[in-house]
């Protein structure tokens, strides 16, 4: 099930999220009142369709999990629309709400948590059919019986309760659990995040060939590359509460397009101990999603930031320029260049440190660097900042980058709009 | 900017070297009520100066248990039974629990896979790195929170000057790990004892993690890693140990073990990498035996002679490479064994690499006695 699936069979996707944002308010005082807000999921677009399996990547406060809530409707969202078989589900009535939920299934990363420990596993498999109104005991009991058989388990092990059952196993039983209502979608949240490697391993195989089998749907959230290489047909990269990159998995891993997709999949040690390098992104840390970065969120810490056309300068010295006003803009200062006494620095382990150019053809580039230095090895990081945003100006900083499609994907990033002059990152 | 750091070149003069950390046959029994679960059983190993030793296992298999023996740092119900552990010249093992108490965080120093197990809620985190400073050196508290500062700039926190007074919740999950990191460097220790550290943060936090335990191996410190991600070990081990079910199952250098996987339990699980792989499902943990090779019902080589007594004996395979399977024993015959390791190298994705290529060490290929590492067995 590798070919084109761009629409579905009956040409609406099974689902179809537009323009989804889930913001948090951030309050103060005891009136609490509004200061702010966290944007966990800004403007997120993508279609699902039957059967096919959406992997969902990121770090934390990518906003993958409040996707996961709001496609299961554990969170409303604060603006725009996901339709389920062509219907927005924020126009469902009680009753189509109440078929909606019985079609999306959740299986959520730790499955201890998952299950009632004072409840028998059987119970709790039971459980979403008494929910939906099914009372037949007899027929519950025998459905469930299939359904251990179906994921691996013995259909003793239903009387049995969750503390008796390893963390494979258990998982096992939240995938019964999920499967009992039939579920057109399955929305999987690091499902196998908390298990061994050769468990991992099988519970993928399982899921999917049950997934194959029934054709259906999954959203998979994950920040484990190799899981989604093994288990998704396609693969959305979210960064700060956007998708920055989605197509093909093979395409996406083999040949990211987006710097955050390339930083993410280089930050992943090879398996072969000899190969220990990997592309560092200019800063380390992950911005606050309550404030985020203007103009692409991404351009704090990507390698592949691009100058504006007045910035005259070498690729390799515009990588280290900006890598310097950047780690100095977000307080990433090493240990060596901080200055706790009234000792002064020596510009040269400054420059050192950062691998500063020697000279520079612009003077007034010059100039800035020299004073970003000196403001530096005094201990002015303020200063130093000013004198290097000054000159060190980007697009990226300044104008949000389009959704582009690249490849049979899209792809959110400047290097991609036509207007922009800007080669293609790295080599 | 990119960064390179080769596995350690093992040479003669390194060998020599005396270890800092020596564990001898340590037995460490649980607890339980369905009687003592031997979660340790008969493990060795030894690290060096500036060497990184992995071990790798699944959850069960004791490696945690191994490495908390070292400081005793056990469960209540977990007792250690049998071995010797000795650090430089000193044994642990009968060291009276106030003594240890001074070597903990002196010499060996913990990271957990959780940080919050290494942060004191009601403390802000800068009092918590000068506190440890001082109770190991005498250092006035100036000059401890100014070591503190660089420690927290060291293991990366940004604006430190900033969040030196902030306490533990006001920081994510991944700077947390960073500061009990911090924390755990601030007794300049020898030794890291290093369990899961990287396990609940983000990739890029991960690779940051990465660089600083490679920067710290560098200046001499040792760090002693358990870890379930081969990933991991391929990023940071000089050395790895196998472990199942409370046994070592395989040890070598880093690339040896990667090339060529010599237990069918370390082929099974390089295998669970590789989705193309004709894979064994795990079976369920009740299953494992307590004697013999523990792995044999999961086995795909399994004959009669894996079952009763001790683990195999350790058989030698080229420099160093040593493997607990009766099939690698003198009068057996390891053929097919062998080719599942081709099959199940990492590696084998990438490059084809004939055998012998690639391996730094001037060691010849082929068996050799046990004890090529030089440990008791």
């Amino acid at each position: 099930m590798t070919g084109e699936r761009s629409s579905g069979d009956s040409g609406t996707p099974l689902l179809s999220v537009r323009n989804l944002a889930v913001h948090y308010p951030i309050t103060k005082g005891w009136l609490r009142r509004e200061v702010g807000r966290v944007r966990a999921v800004d403007g997120l677009s993508f279609d699902v369709d039957r059967g096919e399996a959406l992997g969902l990547v990121g770090e934390s406060g990518s906003g993958k999990t409040t996707v996961a809530h709001t496609l299961c409707r554990l969170e409303e969202p604060t603006d725009g629309e996901i339709r389920f078989r062509g219907q927005p589900i924020a126009d469902q009535s009680t009753a189509e709400r109440r078929s909606f939920t019985r079609r999306v299934g959740l299986v959520v990363q730790d499955p201890h948590e998952a299950f009632n420990p004072r409840m028998t596993v059987g119970e709790a498999v039971a459980e979403p059919l008494v929910v939906h109104g099914f009372d037949d005991q007899g027929r519950r009991e025998a459905i469930v019986a299939d359904l251990f058989e179906r994921v691996g388990l013995s259909t003793t092990d239903t009387d049995r309760f969750p503390h008796e059952f390893s963390g494979g196993e258990l998982q096992r039983i939240a995938i019964a659990r999920a499967l009992i209502t039939n579920p057109d979608l399955i929305v999987a949240d690091e499902p196998t995040s908390a298990l061994d490697a050769r468990v991992r391993a099988d519970i993928l195989d399982l899921l999917d060939g049950i997934r194959r089998e029934h054709d259906i749907a999954v959203v998979f959230i994950s920040h484990d590359l190799d899981v989604v290489r093994r288990f998704c047909d396609r693969v959305a990269v979210m960064y700060l509460g956007e998708i920055v990159e989605t197509g093909r998995t093979e395409r996406v891993l083999s040949e990211p397009k987006h710097p955050y997709t390339r930083v993410l999949l280089s930050a992943v040690p090879a398996l072969d101990p000899r190969e220990r390098t990997h592309e560092r992104p200019l800063t380390d840390v992950i911005p606050d999603p309550a404030d985020p970065p203007s103009g692409c969120r991404f351009h704090t810490r990507c390698p592949a930031v691009i100058p504006d056309p007045d910035v005259t300068i070498l690729p390799e010295a515009w990588r280290s320029l900006v890598r310097f006003r950047f780690t100095v803009e977000v307080g990433e200062i090493p240990p060596e260049l901080a200055v706790d006494s009234d000792e002064p620095i020596a510009h040269d382990l400054v420059r050192r440190t950062f691998d500063l150019p020697e000279r520079l053809e612009d003077e007034t580039l010059q100039a800035a660097v020299d004073g970003a230095v000196a403001a530096l090895a005094a201990g002015d990081e303020r200063e130093a900042v000013e004198r290097l945003k000054a000159v060190l100006t980007t697009p990226c900083e300044r104008r949000e980058p389009a959704v582009e499609t690249v490849d049979g994907g899209t792809v959110r990033c400047l290097r991609y709009e036509s207007d922009i002059d800007a080669s293609p990152p790295g080599r | 900017m990119t960064d390179s750091h080769a596995p350690r070149r093992r040479n003669a003069r390194e060998d020599d070297s005396t270890p800092l950390l020596s564990v001898t046959d340590l037995r460490t029994v649980i607890r339980t009520a369905e009687g003592p679960l031997h979660a340790v059983d008969g493990v060795s190993f030894s690290v060096r100066p500036g060497e990184t030793v992995c071990i790798v296992g699944e959850s069960g298999s004791g490696k945690s248990i191994t490495c908390r023996s070292v400081t005793r740092l056990l469960p209540s119900a977990a007792e250690i039974v049998g071995g010797e552990l000795t650090l430089g010249e000193r044994s642990l093992r009968a060291l009276p629990p106030e003594e240890l108490e001074s070597i903990r965080g002196d010499r060996i120093a913990h990271v957990f896979q959780n940080p919050q197990r290494s942060l004191d809620p009601v403390y802000p985190v800068g009092e918590q790195i000068t506190e440890t400073i001082r109770i190991h050196t005498a250092t006035p508290s100036e000059e401890a929170r100014r070591r503190a500062l660089t420690l927290l700039r060291r293991v990366g926190i940004p604006r430190a000057h900033e969040r030196i007074d902030d306490y533990p919740h006001e920081f994510s999950g991944g700077m947390q790990q960073r500061v009990a990191v911090a924390i755990a460097l601030a007794g300049e220790p020898e030794i890291l004892v290093a369990d899961e550290p990287t396990t609940a943060v983000d990739a890029t936090v991960q690779a940051r993690l990465i660089e600083l335990f490679r920067s710290l191996t560098d200046e001499g410190t040792a760090l002693l890693l358990v870890t379930h991600d081969l990933r991991i070990v391929s990023a940071l081990a000089d050395r790895v140990l196998v472990m199942y079910a409370g046994t070592v199952v395989e040890r070598g250098p880093v690339e040896r073990v990667f090339d060529r996987p010599l237990h069918p339990y370390t082929q099974a699980l390089f295998r669970s990498y590789d989705a193309t792989a004709d894979r064994e499902s795990a079976p369920p943990r009740r299953t494992i035996p307590a004697d013999g090779c523990r792995f044999r019902p999961a086995c795909p080589h399994a004959v009669e002679r894996c079952a009763g007594g001790d683990q195999p004996t350790f058989q030698g395979h080229g420099t160093d490479h040593e493997v607990s399977c009766v099939h690698f024993e003198p009068d057996a015959d390891a053929t097919a064994v062998l080719a599942d390791a081709r099959r199940s190298s990492p590696g084998r994705a990438m490059e084809p690499r004939r055998d012998g290529e690639g391996t730094q060490d001037e060691g010849s290929e082929g068996p050799e006695g046990p004890g090529a590492m030089g440990e008791p067995e």
